[in-house]
């Protein structure tokens, strides 16, 4: 250690300066940082849910758009109304990256003149708004709310609220910005109808949300990194009463997280919704090496101790104290690299060696500054004693109660942790934005007045080309869609597939909306619709080119993930008992398989931070009859946290599920301190109480300091509009605001009672 | 000085305004190539090849007949395979005045009915393939303006390139196209090539892969049309055409709804 001081010494400058120029260098990458908001960041590159998409996606086509959804309240069905949804259609039709473009107007309509009844009519279901009277719209009115195919997806059942639908190409939306792009376009096209209807037009599909995305996660980095870095220098500076003692911390946090950030640039990574908040996790947790540093190094200046000293003094106390809770706080964010949801993977990753990034930049940059702070210190010693009020009845408290505080604790820990096994996952995409929120607006504003805003597409294989025109296939296809609606006819709200315009050529051929019973028909009907297809509709967004696969779209409302998961695997069982097999995708889909990696991610990376962090304080302290003593204070939080959300019916998500593993690979740190304390005043003799009242008053301070700076900045947190994030933010702040109280109570109390080894005085 | 450059900016819009305007050139040889002898009546078995963006196909066999009725034209298709629209038979009469629509019926025989399928609109899909009934027919040449853009060569003959824009919205809506190029052999005026433009960026090209000439006739062996967004194939369709017969005579009936029933 001395000759690592010398040498330090010798290079004081060098670091001092040379640090900062690397990060400053660093930091030039980070204008080539960019936000990536699309649905894929959330899966691993070769995910088998991915693979179904894009194959179901390369097949037929894509499902993914943007919505347009307005209401009128005197009913669309007028030229107002109608004349937007026109100029709209074909403004989009235009646009990059749309492929197709479906509305009340352009909705090809299948029908037979009374009139006329030889013949067979494939028209605009609105055409020519020029020559149109009142009869006119009623007609169409009474005819759209009741068409199965348009009712209840493409018009409201009531006749007042019309969705326009831009599908894009299929590999349109897989980047961030291309979604961007296309919510501009949109805008330049919505913005002006809004100004000369005054309709209110509601946004939504793939590219909104994504664009949602971004602009959150940009919102939060931009708003909570500067507003923590500044909650950070306040509570230094309200500490150390020292300029220094506010910038140096603040400097290594800042370093560290550039770094990281850069680097995660150098690798190509774009930020997310997690990630974009990697540096308020730094500076969280980072800060506490300086902070300690700072601490001693101040009180030896103060004593009057030369600066060379104070600052070796100040590194070897704490050079293996900050080493072990780096340590430990790295296990907590890196066992999350063990996740399938690929943004916690690598927020874990990032924050994992911020956090030796931080430890190392505490003891090289640090302390070379340290060198250059000649300037000698007031000599506060006097002060300092009067300001340490020695708090005398800690100890005798903790001794005279420990039975009751343990009692308590465990009681508290067993009937709320009972509410575990009552906790539920939820990934729901759009439940994921505040309520507040334009798109989650945009969303409860569809379901409440037009369709489902949620969809699944099953795809069914008949096994063999050409098998979609076999009658039992299509009366299979016809079976499922009424039970599907039967089972769930608050939540299915609309399901079509190409069976629908079969079934309305029978009608007008044969008379009966039903499925016809001979192959060769089915086949002549398919003919006769590829017929009347407009350019850029094509017959491939519905079957397969072999006519082999058959696509089912069913719309759906904005459910639980568990229900979710019921209506899927309903589907799933259904057609497994069926002679053909089906595949189910889509989005809301994939989100929904997330479920099972979130379970995952919070029990393998808590299970893995325990074991390891175990293994961890054995080396430490080498008690292994006391093993669950130190661990049971930093598990007694997450039990309370995730048992309270059970109770409460709260649903867990990715923000709740990382923070398990987080909260215990932080807390253990304040243990570790304790508990270093705490043998060592044992070592030296002291009797219980004493040692209880030494460890209050040379640990107490930085414990509480460091907990108190976590909690303000994860509860930051609680101003995302991301809900996972302010979930997290929540849960965190508290868990280590229990963790503190476990700390400074329970773990004394246990000890007391436990700890019953007579420590034998060493030399000193 | 002064007036010789007004001139000459004179004479720069005026080709610039031409450069909107009917060429005369162009219409000249459109209008020999809508003049080009095709025969009073074709039969032929067509061969329809759909190939879809990842090389798979689909075939169909198809019989037509054709016949002209003064400047009208009739034709009638029946399905020979695959084997369940076997029969399935389409019969249009495509008239020349632009404002009488022209009338299709459909005849599916697993119901034994024919069906009227009127349709002023051109633009759809001809049985399901790239090509569209407007693709199939000739177009009404008072619809468009006509631009010669340059000379060029196809497969060794000497070909111009010239450019239609249609003069009104509703060509564009009908045909499907906002505008279109074609390149049109010399030496025969027959339209070898072509590049549709449609909304959304989307372009279908027509390349005319085999011809010949039969009894002083140009007829079509193979065409290819192909459907493209930006550089990306979307789909495809080739036309082979085989036992073409020129003016052989063929009876009216076979160009009534009647004879539909009948099948092949």
């Amino acid at each position: 250690m001395a000759a690592y001081i010398r040498l330090l010494y010798r290079l004081r400058w060098f670091v001092a300066l040379g640090v900062p120029l690397v990060v400053l260098f660093l930091s030039s990458y980070l204008k080539h940082l960019e936000i990536d908001g699309s649905y894929r960041i959330w899966f691993e590159k070769d995910a088998p849910v991915l693979k179904t998409y894009d194959n179901f996606r390369n097949a037929f086509s894509n499902d993914d758009g943007v919505t347009i959804i307005f209401r009128d309240e005197n009913g669309i069905f007028n030229k107002k109304a109608l004349g937007t949804v026109m100029r709209i259609t074909e403004a989009l039709w235009d646009m990059d990256h749309v492929d197709r473009v479906d509305s009340i107007t352009n909705y090809q309509y299948v029908h037979a003149d009374p009139a006329h009844p030889d013949e067979v009519l494939v028209d605009d279901f609105i055409d020519d708004l020029d020559e149109t009277n009142a009869s006119y719209f009623a007609d169409r009115k009474q005819i759209a709310t009741h068409d199965r195919i348009v009712a209840n997806s493409f018009i409201s059942k009531d006749g007042t609220t019309t969705m326009i639908f831009a599908r894009l190409e299929p590999d349109a939306n897989e980047e961030g910005n291309v979604s961007g792009e296309i919510m501009k376009a949109v805008h330049a096209i919505v913005d002006p109808e809004a100004n000369k209807t005054g309709y209110k037009f509601w946004l939504n599909g793939g590219p909104a949300i994504t664009q949602a995305f971004v602009e959150i996660a940009g919102n939060d980095a931009a708003t909570f990194t500067p507003l923590v870095l500044l909650i950070a220098m306040v509570l230094l500076f309200a500490l150390f009463r020292r300029v220094s003692g506010a910038l140096i911390p603040v400097g290594v946090v800042l370093f560290t997280f550039l770094t990281v950030i850069a680097i995660q640039v150098l690798l190509g990574y774009k930020l997310n919704n997690f990630t974009a908040n990697i540096p308020v996790f730094i500076i969280a947790i980072g800060i506490a090496d300086a902070v300690h540093i700072y601490s001693v190094w101040r009180m030896q200046r103060q004593s009057g101790a030369e600066n060379y000293r104070a600052v070796e003094t100040a590194l070897a106390k704490n050079f293996l104290p900050i080493f072990l809770t780096s340590a430990t706080t790295t296990v907590g964010f890196a066992t999350l690299a063990l996740s399938k949801v690929v943004p916690v993977a690598t927020l874990g990753i990032a924050t994992a060696s911020g956090a030796l990034l931080a430890f190392l930049i505490s003891v090289t940059w640090m302390p070379a500054v340290l060198f250059l702070l000649a300037r000698a210190h007031t000599q506060h010693v006097l002060q300092e004693k009067q300001r340490g009020v020695r708090p005398v009845r800690y100890g005798a408290f903790i001794v005279r109660y420990n039975r009751q505080i343990v009692l308590v604790s465990v009681g508290v820990m067993l009937l709320l942790g009972a509410g575990l096994w009552r906790i539920k996952v939820d990934s729901n995409t759009i439940r994921y934005f505040d309520k507040d929120v334009e798109i989650r607006k945009s969303s409860e504003f569809n379901m409440a007045n037009l369709t489902g805003p949620m969809s699944y597409t099953l795809i069914v294989d008949s096994g063999r080309k050409d098998g979609i025109k076999e009658p039992a296939f299509l009366k299979t296809v016809e079976h499922f869609s009424k039970a599907y609606q039967e089972r769930f006819p608050n939540d299915v709200r609309h399901v079509s597939s190409l069976l629908d315009i079969i079934k309305r050529y029978n009608k007008i051929f044969n008379g009966t909306e039903t499925v016809p019973k001979r192959r060769d028909l089915i086949a002549q009907y398919l003919l006769l619709y590829s017929t009347s297809l407009k350019p850029g509709m094509e017959i491939t967004d519905k079957i397969d080119f072999d006519q082999r696969k058959f696509r089912i779209t069913v719309l759906t409302n904005i459910v639980d993930t568990s229900k979710d998961l019921e209506m899927i695997h309903f589907a799933q069982q259904w057609w497994a008992k069926s002679p053909y097999t089906m595949e189910i995708t889509g989005q809301t889909v994939m989100y929904a398989f997330m479920q099972d990696d979130i379970t995952d991610t919070l029990i393998w990376s808590l299970s893995l931070t325990l074991l390891i962090v175990s293994l961890m304080l054995l080396l430490i302290f080498r008690r292994v009859k006391l093993l669950w003593i130190l661990m049971l204070p930093n598990i007694l939080p997450v039990v309370l946290v995730l048992g309270v959300m059970g109770w409460l019916g709260l649903t867990i998500d990715m923000g709740v599920a990382i923070a398990g593993a987080i909260i215990i690979g932080v807390a253990v740190d304040d243990t570790i301190h304790f508990l270093a304390k705490y043998f060592d005043a044992r070592k030296r003799g002291l009797s219980l109480v004493e040692s209880f009242d030494e460890v209050l008053q040379y640990a107490g301070r930085a414990i509480l300091f460091t907990t108190v700076v976590l909690s303000f900045s994860f509860a930051v947190f609680l101003f995302s509009d991301f809900v996972p994030n302010r979930n997290f933010g929540i849960v965190t702040a508290v868990a280590l605001a229990i963790a503190l109280l476990a700390d400074l109570l329970l773990l004394p109390a246990l000890l007391s009672i436990f700890d019953t080894k007579t420590y034998t005085v060493s030399k000193q | 000085m002064k007036k010789s450059i007004l001139m000459t900016m004179a004479a720069v819009m005026l080709t610039g305004m031409s450069a909107y305007a009917d060429d005369p050139k162009a219409r000249a040889i459109m209008e020999k190539g809508d003049a080009r002898d095709d025969g009073k009546t074709i039969e032929q078995e067509m061969k329809m090849t759909l190939i879809d963006k990842r090389g798979k196909k689909r075939v169909r066999d198809i019989k037509s007949y054709g016949k002209d009725y003064g400047k009208d034209e009739y034709k009638v298709m029946f399905f020979k395979s695959p084997a369940d629209v076997r029969n399935t038979g389409f019969l249009t009469y495509d008239y020349d005045d632009a404002k009488k629509d022209d009338d299709q019926w459909l005849y599916l025989p697993a119901l034994k009915k024919v069906k009227r399928i009127p349709s002023s609109d051109k633009s759809s899909s001809f049985m399901g393939s790239d090509f569209s009934y407007f693709d199939m027919t000739d177009r009404n040449l008072e619809d468009y303006d006509f631009k010669l853009l340059k000379e060029t060569s196809v497969r060794g003959h000497k070909a111009w390139m010239i450019e239609s824009l249609p003069r009104t919205k509703k060509v564009v809506k009908e045909s499907g196209y906002r505008k279109s190029i074609d390149i049109v052999r010399e030496d025969n005026y027959v339209v070898v090539r072509s590049i549709g433009f449609m909304k959304n960026g989307r372009k279908k090209y027509m390349d005319m892969t085999k011809l010949h000439r039969q009894n002083g006739i140009w007829v079509t062996d193979e065409i290819a049309m192909t459907t493209k967004k930006g550089k990306k194939t979307l789909h495809k369709t080739v036309l082979q055409f085989t036992d073409i017969r020129l003016n052989k005579p063929i009876s009216d009936s076979m160009f009534k709804t009647r004879r539909l029933e009948k099948g092949l």
